[in-house]
């Protein structure tokens, strides 16, 4: 590797993280139109555009809810702390729910400064699940016959069950349904929401979960070959039609 | 030997860029209605991607040809050549069978760090030497020609012995790659850099040009920046003439990919392509 280019693309990577012009005229042209300094700022103000953008791309009703202000400030933290060490931008906004959380004040895990974080950890789940391995290739259990009708027999069968990858649980300190339910932000209630973040048909949705419900999902293997019969639960058994359609579990 | 034009490779026609804001029409449309003849899909978009956006590609690619198309290779930079990022590419290409992969001139980071910017390179000797080492492997490791992309630069090096024209057709020469020529990244550069754009032009090894990209930049008075936001500007019109004839017949590609417009609106910068290649005025 040559030495002056590899010193020269630190260099440069250095000003452009840093948004610094310092020593740009050692190593840049400038003209009467734009300085060497002007021209690695071009590349700076772009660096930062292009991952906010990513971030209000993945993070929309977080966007909305804290509005331009607040969001620009978590986003430019974000940036700072942690800049992207994957191909793909696609990871870049992975980490942001934590980091969202570890810059908080601590306090309760239901105090005001907390709704960013938890919001935030719903729709990374979203971003996720809608490239995640689902369902929609899984060939029917029982081929040409109604679906609902299909579950029923594959009940009757005694089938076992594994909740897919993309299907992922999330128990978060604040209920979000008014929000999840609109599209619209608005402030959650303080109280503890039990949520699937599931596929079908690759159809992306967030279901509410009463606790028996999470705490069965949570025990199935992900692994088709760990599947599981249905424990002796006749809510389970009933609510089961549901959990199939929406994506929630498959039969292994 | 005459050397074959576009190294052997097929001249598919004119083709967009596949883009989510599109899935909708292409998922509802019959393909004969599409009214492009291939498309070109960025790599990233497709790696490690089980969701809807690779089920509409599997569609596309059933009923038009398609071509990869890279932002994270960093072919410029002095980091090892990410070999995970490569073997994903390989199995991909090998699943879809793409006319061909594209890649940039440039580097995207260093230290581990990806910046997803098209970083410029100092047009250097040595920069050349190492460009050309990395392109080969890669070209090994993928075991087809590598297609490399002209950037849009909003700074020169100091270091730089040649220009950027020079350095690509020296690379072609070197390695053997493919060019895509991105007509409006030359407009652009030219623009930031005070250059003459038919002089590049002319500079570039014509049966090395693969395909060919246009779009539309942002004017910000001292400088215009690659944003392809935006029609095919009046200015990169007669230097696609220009190329059309040194190059042509190439695959010619429209870039949209912010404010993106309806699928018609796209495609009908394809039809002010055909138009320029007819000598035609671009309005009817």
């Amino acid at each position: 590797m040559p030495p002056d280019l590899a010193a020269l693309q630190d260099w440069m990577q250095e000003a452009i993280l840093a948004a610094s012009g310092a020593d740009a005229r050692d190593f840049v042209h400038g003209d009467n139109r734009l300085t060497a300094e002007d021209r690695i700022h071009i590349y700076a103000r772009g660096y930062r555009q292009r991952l906010l953008e990513c971030l209000e791309s993945e993070y929309p009703l977080l966007a909305a809810l804290a509005g331009p202000t607040a969001f620009g400030l978590f986003a430019q933290g974000y940036i700072a702390a942690r800049p992207s060490h994957s191909y793909t931008l696609y990871d870049f906004g992975a980490d942001f729910a934590a980091w969202l959380d570890a810059a908080r004040p601590s306090g309760s895990a239901q105090a005001v400064e907390a709704i960013p974080a938890a919001l935030a950890r719903i729709e990374r789940t979203n971003a996720e699940v809608h490239r995640a391995r689902g369902i929609e290739r899984e060939a029917p259990a029982w081929p040409g016959i109604d679906p609902a009708i299909a579950e029923l027999l594959a009940l009757a069968a005694g089938r076992r069950w594994y909740r897919p990858d993309s299907c992922r649980l999330l128990a978060l300190p604040f209920d979000f349904s008014e929000m999840l339910a609109t599209g619209e932000p608005a402030p959650p209630r303080p109280e503890p929401m039990l949520l699937a973040v599931a596929r079908a048909n690759y159809r992306v949705a967030c279901l509410p979960l009463e606790p028996w419900h999470y705490d069965w999902l949570a025990v199935l293997p992900e692994n088709p070959a760990r599947a599981m019969p249905l424990p002796e639960d006749e809510r389970i058994a009933a609510w089961l039609p549901f959990a199939t359609a929406h994506g929630l579990v498959v039969a292994g | 030997m005459t050397p074959q034009p576009r190294l052997g490779l097929p001249n598919p026609g004119d083709g967009l860029g596949l883009r989510e804001e599109h899935f909708p029409h292409l998922m509802s449309m019959p393909p004969e209605a599409w009214g492009v003849d291939w498309f070109e899909a960025i790599t990233e978009n497709l790696l490690d991607n089980q969701g809807w956006g690779m089920r509409v590609f599997e569609h596309v690619a059933a009923h038009r040809p398609v071509v990869l198309h890279g932002v994270s290779l960093s072919i410029g930079s002095t980091e090892p050549l990410d070999l995970g990022y490569l073997g994903k590419l390989r199995d991909l290409a090998e699943r879809f069978r793409p006319l061909w992969v594209s890649d940039h001139l440039c580097w995207t980071g260093v230290q581990g760090v990806n910046s997803h910017d098209l970083l410029p390179l100092p047009l250097t000797e040595a920069a050349l030497t190492h460009v050309a080492q990395r392109v080969r492997a890669v070209q090994d490791f993928l075991g087809r020609p590598l297609i490399v992309e002209n950037p849009s630069t909003y700074l020169q090096f100091r270091a730089s012995q040649m220009p950027e024209a020079e350095f690509l057709a020296r690379l072609c020469e070197l390695t053997g790659c493919g060019l895509l020529l991105d007509v409006n990244n030359v407009h652009v550069s030219s623009f930031n850099h005070a250059l003459d754009p038919i002089a590049y032009l002319d500079a570039i090894p014509a049966e090395h040009v693969v395909q060919v990209h246009l779009a539309g930049p942002s004017d910000h008075g001292t400088h215009l920046i690659d944003t392809h936001d935006a029609p095919v500007p009046d200015a990169v019109w007669p230097l696609y003439a220009r190329v059309w004839e040194r190059c042509g017949p190439v695959a010619t590609m429209v870039e949209w990919d912010a404010s993106i417009p309806a699928f018609e609106v796209v495609a009908a910068e394809l039809g002010k392509a055909r138009r320029v290649r007819e000598g035609l005025p671009l309005a009817a």
